[in-house]
């Protein structure tokens, strides 16, 4: 990134010795030698580079690979009933089938051979629904003569010394050992981990009168606030709601429990229900029927629950065939008769036909399946799921991201799945059929969440009203989902790029033409130096002098901040008018140091009158306050909108009424007093700015008939960390930058070209904007590109004052959220290896292309500089 | 500094003082007795709301330890878990506890899960200005105010203070956010219960640290922000919260946040790297004895948060393998 070595300023060639023509033979060793060392050096430095993009690229791939198969097996137990539930634990050890009389076949989920089994004691009741939640193993179970009671199958592990394996243990597999009820398995550090299944039954409820047809179960909440929530429907299609609220003491250990219930109002009688669901919250419930119909109740409050709408799901014809809310219960997926799987979110819409202004949208379509779906499992990790259909195929697909990830082969002989399970850690995947026959899929699917569509383009999060472009990294709970889409970052790069060269650019540039055609020689050798020595100010200091100090400062005084852009440039035109009243000899004893010294005072009286004028301006300007100006509470655009074109319209006035005022006005100075041309000439300026100014607010006038307010984009509501100050702070590590090598591209100007410029009667402002300009354009352009390779990978001044916000607006007022800050907030919070690590070298990939690119642009402008810079 | 800036806060708000000064250790709190032959280093990496308390439980420590060298870092309690597993630090605090995939990639290192050990408790306040009139929000109100997909329930986005019920200059005040980093657990937490498993607003202005949001709010008229009650100042207040609209508003007090009464208190938590088959190295085994020692407490009041309970002690030592 430091290009600021000169091409001008390289020693001059040693000329060859008077005395002896014979080089010695150290020297020509020296020079064999350096040229090696600069050879292979240079070899090094470019393999260094590609080995660093090399290795970025190495841990970004997997990113895009999306999953594989690990392994698939196949057990069939022989006199199995009817599974209703199954439960896995994390390690691929046991898998427990709840039967539907109760008993639990325990087996080793590798190897399938049968553990000792278990069983819930219904005493004696026939259970007809069961339910299970997602994360916590907790089952519920619905009885024949309406009571309901909920159970916890728990797989614990525990953690041994290797002594502790039993003697007479059995091998099963290459890695699990059983003494017949346990398993154990062998774990790094020369441990071994038991994992046993144990059950516990509470003692039912009666809750109707009649038989449970359906229920469904939800535990949540906090550690120290649980919630539980259940829903059942019974054989008389009454719906019944309950919910516990508890709250632990954590001093005393005291439970608080506020139980609740509400019976839903009834349904009409043809309907044929399919299940019951409710939601972590207990504020919905959801009743589908068969034909794809669902109702949605309202429950927020208990006593008055009321049907909030009822939709379609599926196009008619079309059975719905399976049914499961994602983890989060934000998304619920449906499966027709016909393959079909959507994906639904409940959102406010304010066209919605619901009683709660709520309603269910479908957000995404997935790919269909060739047979019905008949069975959904959901993650409880992510937004990832798992849909069987009829012919024993299961997929596994991701909501979010809409892509199928893997499609497992389905057994053989075909059988239908009675029951689908994700292994809690969504690497496994495990399907019971009727007969027993047990199919376990091992899967690896890393980076479920992640294509080049999700990073790049605009997705469909749940609970959005829209798809967006959103970044939004971590959480501190596994129901969140990360979203990953760089544009926000890259956004904030250019914006924070953007804005400080605007900053930047006019003032670097003014001040390299101003040092290298306006001073003489000995100041300039002071001033260059003095900005170089702006370069060397650590960026990090930079950041938190704009944070900590600028950022307030500026808040406060925002309306006189913005006054310095005008002020200090009309203060100057108004001196540089002035300076034409001195007489001749006085002004060409003057131009050194004194005219120095009289800008330095113009430019401190433009900012001390900024500051004096603002409260006026800003009455004027901004009705009074800037931030609810911004905020679009008070005033209009037009006085704003006409200050910005005042400049546009003056230079047209300047342009169209060259030939005819101008040449009119040079006529009138002709042949006075120098002091009467400089009065005429200060008066036709005033005049000039007037009525463009005049013109402007015409102009503002009709845009804002028009409908135009230049609220709400450039200018929008205030926050403290804005551009603004991101502008100023980067301004400073940019200027110096670009000064000194623009700086040094306009003195590289051949100076027989000046002379003869201003031989030809051209005044040096002349010869400098139509001669020396032209000839270093593209060293000056160069120069920029430089600065603006510099801004784009600025970390520290970025994450220190702009907020760090990931919005979309070009908004001055606002923040922003560059890639290079987000690597360097993020990284500690990566886990090596996952998704936002991937993202996070992704980005920083980008970074690296877009430095890549603006600085190549630059080296081969400056090197086409270079040739033509010789060639004059 | 930090002594005198609650001294400041408690004489300002009256009220509030006479509630801290009921604050009281439980007297089945274990006396921290001193033990011999401890001596090495010890690095805590994680939460920053836990930072000021692990130094005052490091200095604590080291008076009686004077060979023990300890390091804290707090940039945010997501960056514990790595630094756990990576073996960079012993100590891990959070304020939230481990999700899954953390846990998961813990024991596929070690083969066991990560201890956690309940260190403090904590009302997660949400503080205005000092000079905002606001009396009580709901969740659902600072869910509104806080997220944009709004799952709390509230129909309307609120934006400005007005809609909150203010009146006079108040009413056309557009709130001014400030959160925390997506690292820290406090963001994690706040955005499970306060957000409802939400997402937050582009608009909220992420600080680094814990400070630096009560900083934020206490400059900003129109501020509001979320942090552990351990960092309230004189110039910020905290509001009362209801579990929901309508219902009895709990001020951030410690009576509340051990009954479960202010909907946003939780625990604060150290997590460590614990061998169940082994017995934990004298060093580590004698700092977690003391966190949860009558005088480690006591540095917990000192900080502003509120001490756990004898019982939640006890059963914590017996997890880390330190008592029967």
């Amino acid at each position: 990134m430091d290009a600021r070595t000169d091409p001008e300023h390289r020693e001059p060639s040693a000329r060859p010795s008077r005395r002896s023509h014979q080089t010695r033979w150290s020297v020509k060793a020296m020079d064999k030698a350096a040229d090696w060392i600069i050879k292979i050096g240079g070899i090094f430095v470019i393999l260094a580079v590609f080995g660093i993009m090399a290795f970025l690229v190495r841990v970004v791939v997997p990113l895009f690979t999306g999953g594989h198969l690990e392994a698939r097996t196949q057990h069939n137990y022989a006199n199995v009933g009817e599974t209703v539930l199954a439960e896995t634990d994390e390690y691929h050890t046991v898998l427990a089938l709840v039967q539907r009389d109760g008993t639990v076949r325990i087996s080793h989920l590798l190897t399938g051979q049968p553990l000792k089994p278990t069983a819930f004691d219904f005493e004696g009741r026939k259970a007809t629904a069961f339910a299970r939640t997602l994360t916590t193993g907790d089952f519920a179970f619905g009885f024949e003569d309406g009571s309901v009671a909920f159970g916890k199958l728990t797989l614990a592990a525990t953690i041994l010394t290797a002594a502790d394996l039993p003697k007479d243990a059995t091998t099963l597999g290459e890695r699990d050992w059983t003494d017949g009820s346990a398993v154990f398995s062998r774990i790094p550090g020369n441990q071994i981990r038991r994992v046993e299944a144990s059950i516990e039954l509470q003692p039912p409820q009666k809750i109707s009168d009649r038989p449970i047809v359906s229920i469904d179960y939800h535990i949540a909440g906090t550690t120290e606030r649980p919630t539980r929530t259940f829903v059942t429907i019974d054989a008389a299609r009454s719906v019944r709601l309950s919910r516990a609220e508890s709250r632990i003491n954590t001093m005393t250990g005291a439970v608080r429990t506020n139980l609740a219930t509400t019976d839903l109002p009834d349904l009409p009688a043809d309907i044929e229900l399919k299940s019951a669901f409710t939601v972590d919250a207990g504020d919905q419930v959801y009743l589908p029927d068969v034909s794809g119909t669902i109702w949605r109740y309202d429950t927020r409050d208990f006593k008055a629950p009321r049907l909030a709408e009822k939709v379609k799901l599926l196009p008619d014809g079309i059975q719905l065939t399976a049914i499961s809310f994602l983890i989060g219960e934000q998304s619920l997926v449906v499966g027709g008769s016909d393959g079909r799987v959507y994906v639904y979110f409940r959102l406010l819409r304010a066209d919605a036909q619901s009683t709660d202004g709520f309603t269910l949208v479908r957000a995404h379509s997935l790919e269909t399946q060739p047979a019905a779906v008949i069975g959904i499992a959901p993650s409880p990790r992510s937004k990832m799921f798992a849909t069987a259909d009829i012919s024993g195929a299961v997929w596994l697909r991701h909501s979010t991201c809409r892509q199928t990830l893997l499609i497992l082969p389905g057994a053989s002989p075909a059988e239908q799945t009675s029951t689908l399970l994700m292994g809690p850690r969504e690497d496994s995947i495990i399907a019971v059929s009727p007969s027993g026959r047990t199919t376990t899929w091992q899967v690896n699917v890393p980076h479920p969440e992640t294509t080049w569509s999700t990073i790049f383009g605009r997705v469909w999060y749940e609970g959005y009203d829209a798809p967006g472009l959103t970044w939004q990294s971590s959480s501190g709970t596994d129901q969140f989902e990360p979203k990953f889409s760089l544009v926000p970052l890259i956004f904030g790069t250019l914006k924070a790029t953007f804005y400080a060269l605007l900053f930047a650019v006019p003032i670097s540039l003014a001040a390299a033409i101003y040092t290298s055609e306006f001073v003489p020689p000995s100041v300039r050798q002071t001033v260059k130096p003095a900005m170089e020595m702006m370069a060397s100010l650590p960026s990090v200091v930079l950041g938190f002098v704009a944070a900590l100090i600028l950022a307030p400062l500026v808040e406060t005084w925002i309306a006189a901040v913005l006054m310095l852009f005008v002020a200090i440039p009309l203060s100057l035109l108004v001196a540089g008018y002035l300076w034409q009243f001195i007489p001749g000899h006085l002004a060409r004893r003057w131009q050194g140091l004194m005219r120095f010294v009289v800008i330095i005072a113009v430019v401190c009286t433009g900012g001390w009158l900024a500051f004096q004028l603002s409260v006026p301006l800003e009455s004027l300007l901004f009705s009074g306050n800037l931030k609810a100006w911004a905020n679009r509470d008070i005033g209009s655009g037009i006085p704003f909108t006409a200050l910005v074109l005042t400049p546009v319209t003056a230079l047209g006035l300047a342009v169209i009424l060259r030939g005819s005022v101008g040449d009119a006005v040079a006529q009138r100075m002709r042949g006075v007093s120098p002091r009467m041309a400089a009065a005429i000439d200060l008066g036709h300026w005033v005049v000039h700015l007037m009525v463009a100014a005049l013109l402007a607010l015409i102009v503002a006038w009709t845009l804002a008939a028009l409908g135009f307010d230049p609220r709400g984009g450039v200018v929008a509501t205030y926050v403290q960390r804005n551009t603004l100050i991101v502008g100023f702070a980067m301004g400073f590590a940019v200027i110096p930058i670009i000064y000194t090598i623009s700086e040094d591209a306009l003195n590289a100007v051949p100076e027989h070209l000046r002379a003869a410029a201003l031989a030809c009667g051209a005044t040096p402002w002349q010869t400098a904007t139509r001669v020396i300009l032209p000839t270093a354009l593209s060293g000056v352009f160069a120069a920029v590109m430089i600065g603006m390779g510099r801004a784009v990978g600025e970390t520290m001044i970025v994450v220190m004052a702009a907020g760090n916000t990931p919005i979309l607006e070009w908004n001055v007022f606002n923040g922003l959220r560059a890639l290079s800050a987000n690597i360097a907030v993020e990284l500690p919070e990566a886990v090596k290896d996952g998704s936002l690590y991937r993202m996070l070298f992704l980005a920083a990939l980008t970074l690296f292309v877009m430095t890549f690119i603006v600085n190549t642009i630059a080296e081969v402008i400056r090197q086409r500089f270079r040739k033509r810079a010789v060639s004059l | 500094m930090r002594s005198f800036v609650l001294v400041a806060a408690l004489a300002t708000a009256l009220p509030a003082a006479a509630l801290a000064q009921a604050v009281q250790l439980d007297p089945a709190l274990a006396d921290y007795k001193q033990v011999s032959g401890v001596s090495g280093s010890l690095k805590s990496i994680g939460s920053d709301s836990l930072n000021n308390l692990m130094t005052l439980w490091a200095e604590g420590f080291r008076a009686s330890y004077p060979n023990v060298q300890i390091e804290i870092e707090g940039k945010g309690s997501t960056t514990a878990p790595p630094a756990l597993v990576a073996g960079t630090a012993q100590f891990g605090p959070m304020s939230r506890p481990m999700k899954g995939a953390e846990i998961d990639s813990f024991e596929k290192k070690f083969g066991y899960k990560p201890t956690a050990i309940r260190t403090a408790v904590d009302a997660l306040a949400v503080y205005v200005h000092k000079d905002n009139p606001i009396k009580c929000l709901s969740l659902q109100q600072v869910d509104a105010m806080f997220s944009k997909t709004r799952r709390g329930g509230e129909k309307a986005d609120i934006a400005t203070w007005g809609q909150l019920g203010l009146t006079g200059d108040w009413a056309a005040r557009s709130i001014s956010l400030y959160g925390r980093n997506s690292a820290s657990g406090t963001y994690g937490y706040f955005k499970e219960v306060g957000l409802f498993n939400g997402d937050y607003k582009d608009s909220v202005k992420e600080q680094p640290g814990s400070s630096t949001v009560v900083q934020g709010v206490a400059s900003d008229i129109a501020g509001v922000g979320y942090s552990g009650i351990g960092y309230k100042t004189a110039d910020v207040k905290s509001v009362p919260i209801s579990a929901k609209t309508g219902e009895t508003c709990y001020d951030a007090t410690a009576e509340n946040a051990y009954a479960g009464d202010f909907p946003i208190a939780r625990f604060l938590y150290v997590y460590v790297n614990r061998n169940p088959a082994q017995r934990l190295d004298p060093v580590r085994a004698e700092f977690i004895r003391y966190m949860l020692s009558k005088q480690g407490q006591q540095a917990t009041l000192k900080d502003g948060y509120f001490p756990v309970a004898g019982m939640t002690a006890k059963a914590d030592l017996k997890a880390a393998g330190l008592e029967k």
